[in-house]
């Protein structure tokens, strides 16, 4: 199963859930999620299942004025 | 906050005089920006010189291989500051709401710097989208801070949909430009006098600052005119300075502008006043 996250493909033998993804990529908190361009409160993180192609954005403190 | 006499229209808090920011008391009228430094380092000092007790920050991509941002996240947390997240380069209603609520889970907060972007070429705010996405944050809690042109009526939409913040622009991002119309500003300071009102963006010079001060503006927000200076640090301390300054000026009142000559020396009883015809 293919799944995009920051826009790099990572491939999983089975079904994954977001939270399994999240420590492949090695996402550091404090993070926010967009699920397929929609945002994911962090109170479904946890129960959240990956589909095949799906696009994960995962979104951290920047510099802004 | 206590309202002891009244200036003009504007209520004025001779005792502890701070901006209020949904109901926030903050004490430095100068909020500043954490981008464009030339390094993490210079920002820290110039932020600390600045005094300001509100500091903008935004959300991007992380990548886990340049450590995630950690770096400036643990700066920024040392400093002690109230975050003011942004929801800069959004260009839909959609994607303005999308990064609020990611900000809000990030900083813990629900303040929110609306930026919606309606042109590219001046970065000019889209009024229309503005204020669709100013209702939707508002009714899902957000305390909207809404970076807006100067436009009168655009203003009273905001006003009217809640805000209790208005951030007229000066001019376009990062051209330190300062006031364009000076004209606009005051007419929404003078129809909202309750409203907290900061000029952001485009203030280049700390005169621009004092002038929008002296006006009756309750605070600036800048980022560029401290970041692209020479010396970061020392301009964050004239701008703190000059909007010191400026406040107090308009707290004091300014003199009334007279179309010509008035003599400042008492003339009666001058000696050389006889030879003159």
């Amino acid at each position: 199963m293919d799944i995009y996250i920051n826009q790099q493909l990572f491939s999983f033998d089975s079904e994954v859930c977001l939270v399994e993804a999240l420590e492949k990529f090695k996402a550091i908190p404090p993070f926010a999620i967009l699920l397929n361009d929609e945002f994911l409160p962090q109170s479904e993180h946890k129960s959240t299942l990956l589909k095949d192609n799906d696009k994960v954005d995962v979104v951290g403190a920047i510099q802004g004025g | 906050m206590t309202k002891l006499m009244l200036l003009g229209q504007f209520k004025v808090d001779k005792v502890k005089d701070t901006v209020s920011i949904y109901g926030t008391e903050i004490n430095s009228r100068l909020l500043v920006g954490s981008a464009l430094y030339p390094s993490p380092q210079i920002m820290q000092e110039a932020i600390k010189a600045s005094a300001a007790e509100v500091v903008t920050l935004s959300i991007s991509r992380q990548n886990p291989l340049q450590n995630g941002g950690q770096n400036f996240w643990n700066i920024i947390q040392s400093l002690g500051v109230n975050l003011l997240p942004n929801t800069a380069g959004c260009h839909s209603v959609k994607d303005a709401v999308n990064m609020a609520k990611m900000s809000r889970e990030i900083f813990q907060t629900d303040w929110v710097k609306l930026e919606l972007v309606g042109d590219d070429y001046n970065l000019q705010p889209d009024p229309i989208d503005l204020v669709k996405a100013t209702e939707i944050l508002l009714n899902d809690g957000f305390k909207v801070l809404p970076y807006c042109t100067d436009d009168l009526v655009i203003a009273r939409h905001l006003v009217e949909l809640g805000c209790e913040v208005l951030m007229p622009w000066g001019s376009p991002i990062g051209t330190g430009k300062g006031l364009l119309n000076p004209y606009a500003l005051q007419a929404i300071r003078d129809r909202f006098p309750d409203i907290t009102l900061i000029v952001d963006s485009g203030i280049g010079l700390p005169s621009h600052a004092v002038q929008a001060m002296e006006m009756g503006v309750d605070a600036i927000l800048l980022n560029t005119a401290i970041a692209h200076s020479n010396q970061p640090q020392q301009m964050a301390e004239a701008f703190k300075k000059s909007i010191e300054a400026g406040r107090t000026a308009y707290l004091a009142g300014p003199m009334t502008e007279q179309k010509s000559a008035q003599p400042s020396t008492p003339t009666i009883d001058s000696p050389f006043w006889h030879n003159h015809g």
